[in-house]
């Protein structure tokens, strides 16, 4: 499973930023490239690693449940993600003081709705972001997605050696993820949004793996958006569930925008 | 400066003194490694923290420390770096101690004496009385000049505030708040107030204070702050919104949105931003998209040190198209300042009143190791147009000067220039349509 990045525009702007981005360390030496693995290996034995591809296949909706909160600044909140095949999304958090900030897609628009800053249609290399890593099958069709994907090194991230892979998305700029090379597990992906504020750089370090039915899922993700930390804590991951037929249909802000 | 006695037994203990090196640590790594600008403002940091350090390891009261982290702060000679005493980080503005404060007998909460003033020449005058206040039951009026609160006089206050920033954008903010947070204070206990009254004659007045108005709000680690918004039609076609502070945006943002399209048809909306010191920065995005109907218009920028981040309006369909006015004064900070100044730059509002505070800034509250709260900027922020808003302020299209002798009178000159604004406006535009017509009629 590719994680979405949960974008909350409107929340890490509520505070200021944070500048201390968390990096990797340790590159391979160009000299020990030829050592290296094929993206295909690795992002095949992350599917294996976390259920295989059937058990991928068999999802078709997915609904996590969980909180959210802004480190170290008090701010906190209950957050839901809704994905359903091939890839609509919908997450709702609901912030303390703040409110509700919504984002979703219907496979075709995508869109965010926050009490403070109002409707937005996405479009361009962010709305193609966001339709990919909203897709159940991101890791098993990763294919379909990204037009290249390239084992570029050996990174430690923290005590765990991890393999570093650039993938070039169909549209979009590249994004890197790092793969544990003992458990084949995806520990950490960045990538840079683009968004009408500007280009914003992204990360995000999955841990708490959990077995969740056939797959084996993060619980725990914490997101770096512009230097600005917040965690994610999933208490429920659920699939193949009735979803309201509507739940993915656009707000009528967002309709309203495209009168 | 003097932080104090260096004599006698410290009265910090071991773990109190932990923390307090850890507070100066973390204020000072904060800034380090956070601020926008890495030349520091042209500070030597490590320097500033060789000097000042040392002292800490000596101090014998926390506010002996706080008040050498405050140092180390001003050398940046910019806003919004500031400790906040963690005895008042929650519960309480900032106000002057009073009885019972400090043996902790006081346990009501803070409230209003239900006056909001403003530094007029050199008096604390009178500009709004609470309808509620026991202010007003007993005959303050707008124009009233407090002389004295408590013990205290109020001339030798603002002369002392006001000679600290004679020379700053923030002397019209912090002359206010010198007198507004003596009038302020624990519920039970009333204050006493001598006032000049609008035929010059002193009266003493016992105030009852009650709790401030409208609902509390809590943000983060922010201290719970009262938030209302206040919406009236003032003239036949024009609307007037005030609210006191950027903050609890789903009651704000919900009364707002009602307010702006109960009067789509108007002929302008006043927005009143004086007193406002801002509050959530983006939500001067979201409330100007309520008036600005292209998409990718920007209020400004915000210089984060690697990173500029625009501050984009998204319309709100829909829009509202008649004329805008927003009201300033010296005590319209940060996303006032954000709201105003963008909305100018826009070409979307007009400006009335006098220069803003010039304090705009974007800032975070992080709790420090020893209970004090520490507020820094992490950012720059220029207008659309490229002003530096910072010490600058926003300097109105129509600058109109409030006067003892209008609040006297009940008017609120700066309200009634920008009515006569959109009135005239409407006035202009119903003539031209006309003329148009009779151009159509006639050929």
């Amino acid at each position: 499973m590719r994680m979405r990045f949960v974008y909350l525009g409107a929340v890490w702007m509520a505070t200021a930023f944070g500048l201390t981005a968390q990096t990797a360390v340790t590159e391979v030496a160009p000299s020990a490239k030829s050592a290296l693995p094929s993206a295909d290996t690795v992002m095949q034995r992350y599917v294996d690693a976390t259920g295989g591809k059937a058990a991928y296949d068999a999802v078709k909706n997915r609904v996590s449940t969980g909180t959210f909160s802004l480190t170290g600044k008090g701010i906190n909140g209950a957050i839901k993600m809704y994905q359903a095949a091939p890839a609509k999304a919908y997450t709702v958090v609901d912030i303390e003081g703040v409110g509700k900030q919504e984002d979703g897609n219907d496979g075709k628009t995508v869109w965010e709705l926050s009490s403070m800053t109002g409707p937005r249609i996405k479009t361009g290399d962010e709305a193609a972001a966001e339709l990919r890593t909203s897709a159940l099958d991101a890791h098993t069709n990763w294919k379909s997605y990204y037009k290249s994907a390239e084992v570029v090194g050996s990174e430690s991230i923290g005590d765990k050696s991890c393999w570093k892979v650039v993938l070039t998305p169909n549209q979009g700029e590249p994004e890197t993820d790092w793969f544990d090379k003992t458990t084949g597990l995806l520990l950490r992906e960045s990538a840079t949004m683009d968004t009408p504020m500007g280009k914003i750089p992204v990360a995000g370090d999955y841990s708490d793996y959990r077995k969740q039915g056939d797959l084996t899922l993060p619980f725990k993700i914490t997101q770096t958006v512009a230097g600005q930390e917040f965690e994610i804590a999933l208490t429920k991951v659920e699939t193949n569930v009735d979803i309201p037929a509507n739940r993915f249909d656009l707000p009528a802000e967002i309709a309203a925008l495209q009168k | 400066m003097n932080f104090g006695s260096a004599l006698g037994v410290a009265a910090l203990t071991a773990e109190q003194r932990r923390d307090s090196l850890a507070s100066f640590d973390q204020v000072w790594t904060t800034v380090r490694d956070k601020h926008w600008d890495t030349s520091l403002n042209g500070v030597d940091w490590a320097a500033v923290r060789d000097q000042l350090r040392p002292l800490v390891e000596k101090a014998h009261s926390q506010s002996e420390v706080r008040a050498i982290i405050s140092d180390m702060l001003s050398r940046l000679h910019q806003s919004h770096y500031a400790v906040i005493p963690g005895s008042v980080y929650h519960d309480v503005a900032s106000r002057e101690p009073e009885e019972g404060d400090l043996n902790g007998e006081n346990t009501s909460p803070d409230g209003t004496a239900g006056l909001d003033v403003r530094v007029i020449g050199n008096e604390a005058v009178v500009v709004s009385v609470d309808p509620h206040s026991s202010a007003k039951e007993q005959g303050v009026a707008p124009g009233w000049i407090v002389r004295r609160v408590g013990d205290e006089e109020m001339i030798p206050v603002l002369r002392r505030v006001g000679g600290a920033y004679k020379d700053s954008t923030m002397r019209d903010m912090m002359l206010a708040r010198s007198v507004v947070s003596r009038l302020d204070g624990p519920v039970s206990n009333p204050v006493e107030v001598e006032f000049q009254t609008g035929r010059d004659k002193m009266v003493l007045l016992t105030l009852n204070r009650r709790e401030f108005r409208g609902t509390p709000a809590k943000f983060g680690y922010l201290p719970e702050e009262h938030v209302w918004i206040e919406t009236r039609r003032v003239a036949r076609d024009v609307d007037y919104i005030a609210f006191n502070l950027f903050l609890d945006p789903t009651a704000l943002v919900a009364k707002f949105q009602e307010s702006v399209r109960s009067c789509a048809g108007c002929a302008g909306i006043v927005i009143d931003l004086r007193g406002n010191p801002g509050g959530i920065g983006i939500l001067a995005m979201g409330l100007a998209g309520y008036f600005i109907d292209k998409p990718d218009q920007k209020l400004g920028t915000m210089y984060m040190r690697d990173l500029p981040l625009k501050f984009v309006v998204n319309p709100r369909p829909p829009v509202f198209e008649g004329k805008l006015a927003v009201l300033i004064d010296g005590l319209s900070a940060s996303t006032s300042e954000i709201f105003a100044g963008g909305m100018q730059d826009l070409n979307r509002a007009r400006i009335f009143g006098s220069r803003s505070a010039g304090a705009a800034l974007p800032s975070m509250i992080e709790r420090l190791p020893d209970g004090d709260g520490f507020q820094y900027a992490a950012a720059s922020y220029k207008s659309e147009s490229g002003k530096v808003l910072e010490g600058v302020g926003v300097t109105p299209d129509e600058p109109v000067a409030l006067t003892r002798a209008a609040l006297l009178a009940g008017h609120d000159p700066v309200l009634d220039a920008a009515i006569r604004w959109i009135e005239d406006a409407g006035t202009q535009e119903k003539a031209s349509r006309e003329t148009s017509l009779k151009g159509i009629q006639t050929q």
